[in-house]
């Protein structure tokens, strides 16, 4: 199914700003898409706005050619996964994914073999006598997953599903939703405010700031070469360097417009050469596996990174060599000029 | 002197207290259940469980008992279902409408028992709402307040009137406390509103210690219903009789303390006492039996 949204604005009763302002995006049949953004922008309320549990205060949500403005999230054909799981506590795991059939009247025979065929794909097969109270975290969120697929669902969206949950469970679960969106074939939106799980699963990532949206691409795109400096500084880990170009001698190339430079700290190496940019070294980062070389420039501090083998000491004058196919150039409001 | 036992020493005081104060008057009056002792003869004397016997073999006894477990039990049934009616109400209204409802709820609460037997009287109530129906009507019908049927429903109706605010008060707080991700859960996956109540609101009511320990409570306080069937005495023209039909417990020792046939049988009136306590604490403890999640 694809989901299309035009001018969507929410605005909140009482609220100064609006928390999702004029957002356009196109979402393709069997993507997987992630929202992502840091908390406050306005995500949340963008996939509660396509599930239909807040009305739009402006603008249309189309899924397919279906205007879905009026129409109540029983209706919208989703199933939707919470990042506090949602699941019913006083029901046990196999009466929580049995529910949306059961509550839908859709009861069958079938519906026994379904229930346990959902179970051993998520592996929760052993569980389902229990209460979600006896479960632990990343069990609550299979039996959550299981819940939402039962229904077949044209579109599948997730909260923050997994921001919950401890960072080895979190990579484990990545890999099976990536793999449980293969296997369905259905439209994922997927919120989160992690950056590893925006790269690491999305098809195309939507980064919204203050309810607006920034940029909608791949992955690797979004990422080389961001069309607003704050989502280089956003993104990465460490960010990019942003640095205002008064701080850069004449030997730098750069262009017209352009107040503020970005590179990448691994796009900078450390050269024994005289170079195009040179500094003294600040402190450095062991991240274990490479370093991270903090290098006063001017007023700028540079983040470069490094191997994890190389010795610098403090204090010692360092050169940073760079491929000039690495610098991004923003204007003073953070427009990427290419 | 280890540090484990200084904090029972500090307890010491308020464990005087509890028992001068709470334990020693329960036994004063059981043993005083055991012996022959009233206002015109107050000479004590000790008879044995001979008190327990005459009263567990005396018919008005049992028809007092059979009054007040009968009131008790609909009156906190009904108020249990009224205040999840409230509440239910209270939670899915605008903001303005909620606190405009709720404080119209909680008027009964305040106001005395003894007023609302009053209240809800034959005489102010359904004299009126009966002319209206057999002659205003012309319905050819009419309440008959006369009829036990009519009577108990009524005493069984005020007592909710005064009570069901306070369960729709916990009730309330129960819904409140649901993380509302459960019903847009179950809203996305294609519940009813009935569904929604029957699957997720209705359960945690029902599982939280909140309302059971209300329902304890008011259990416990309604085995000592008093007010409003001792105005219903005089409604049925019943007031000067032992063992009317609307004699609860409290209403019988009341009677045969105050009524001048009688000479003050303290003696008989704590052996009813203590046999009072000992149902409404038998049923507490079923109660109690019944849902181990309090206990836990």
């Amino acid at each position: 199914m694809q989901v299309t949204l035009k001018k969507v604005s929410k605005r909140f009763p009482n609220a100064e700003v609006d928390a999702v302002n004029q957002v356009d995006l196109e979402i393709v049949n069997k993507e997987f898409l992630v929202i992502l953004g840091p908390s406050g922008s306005g995500k949340s309320s963008l996939l509660r706005l396509i599930a239909g549990l807040e009305e739009v205060s402006g603008g249309e949500v189309y899924f397919g050619n279906e205007l879905m403005n009026d129409v109540s999230p029983r209706e919208r054909d989703i199933s939707m996964v919470f990042q506090n799981f949602a699941l019913f506590p006083n029901m046990t795991v196999y009466d929580n994914i049995a529910f949306p059939i059961r509550a839908s009247g859709k009861d069958s025979e079938n519906l026994d073999s379904e229930v346990k065929r959902i179970a051993s794909m998520l592996q929760i097969e052993g569980l389902l006598d229990r209460k979600p109270g006896a479960l632990s975290g990343g069990e609550q969120q299979r039996v959550s997953l299981g819940r939402a697929i039962i229904k077949k669902p044209k579109v599948f969206l997730m909260d923050e599903p997994l921001s919950n949950l401890d960072a080895s469970l979190r990579s484990e679960l990545r890999a099976e939703i990536k793999k449980l969106h293969k296997e369905l074939g259905i439209t994922f939106i997927y919120v989160t405010h992690d950056q590893t799980e925006a790269m690491t699963m999305a098809d195309r990532i939507a980064l919204i700031k203050d309810g607006k949206l920034l940029q909608v691409d791949k992955p690797e795109v979004i990422y080389d070469n961001p069309n607003h400096s704050w989502i280089g500084s956003f993104l990465g880990m460490p960010a990019m360097n942003l640095i205002s170009s008064s701080d850069l001698s004449g030997s730098i190339p750069s262009k017209k417009g352009a107040s503020v430079i970005g590179i990448r700290p691994e796009n900078l190496n450390i050269s024994t050469e005289k170079s195009k940019l040179t500094g003294s070294v600040i402190s450095t980062e062991y991240l274990g596996d490479s370093k991270i070389i903090n290098v006063q420039v001017g007023n700028s501090i540079i983040k470069a990174k490094v191997s994890n083998d190389s010795t610098f000491s403090v204090g010692a004058d360092v050169n940073l060599d760079f491929s000039d196919d690495d610098l991004r150039f923003f204007t003073d409001d953070g427009k990427n000029l290419g | 002197m280890t540090n484990l036992k200084v904090p029972y020493i500090f307890l010491i005081p308020s464990l005087i207290i509890i028992f001068l104060a709470g334990v020693g008057p329960v036994f004063q009056s059981f043993l005083l259940s055991l012996s022959e002792f009233s206002l015109v003869n107050p000479s004590q004397t000790p008879v044995g469980f001979q008190n327990y016997i005459a009263l567990l073999s005396d018919s008005i006894f049992w028809k007092a008992i059979q009054v007040t477990m009968l009131l008790v039990f609909g009156s906190v049934l009904l108020e249990f279902v009224v205040g999840i009616f409230l509440a239910l109400l209270i939670t899915s209204s605008g903001k303005r409408a909620r606190s405009v409802f709720s404080s119209i709820f909680v008027i009964p609460i305040a106001v005395a028992p003894i007023v609302t037997g009053i209240l809800w009287s034959p005489n102010s109530v359904f004299d009126d709402l009966n002319t209206l129906l057999y002659y205003g009507l012309s319905l050819g019908t009419y309440i008959d307040t006369t009829k036990p049927f009519t009577y108990y429903s009524l005493i069984i109706i005020s007592d909710a009137w005064i009570w069901a605010p306070l369960m729709m008060l916990v009730t309330v707080a129960i819904i409140r406390s649901i993380p509302k991700e459960q019903y847009e859960a179950a809203e996305v996956m294609g519940a009813s509103s009935w569904t929604k109540f029957q699957k997720i609101t209705f359960p945690a009511i029902i599982v939280s210690p909140a309302i059971l320990v209300t329902l304890l409570l008011r259990t416990a306080d309604a085995f000592r219903m008093f007010e409003v069937p001792y105005a219903w005495n005089f409604w049925l023209g019943q007031d000067a009789e032992l063992g009317a039909s609307v004699d609860t417990v409290s209403v019988l020792m009341w009677k045969m303390f105050s009524s001048t046939l009688y000479d003050f049988p303290i003696a008989q009136i704590t052996t009813i006492a203590i046999v009072l306590l000992m149902v409404t604490l038998t049923t507490c403890a079923l109660v109690l039996r019944r849902s181990p999640r309090l206990m836990e």
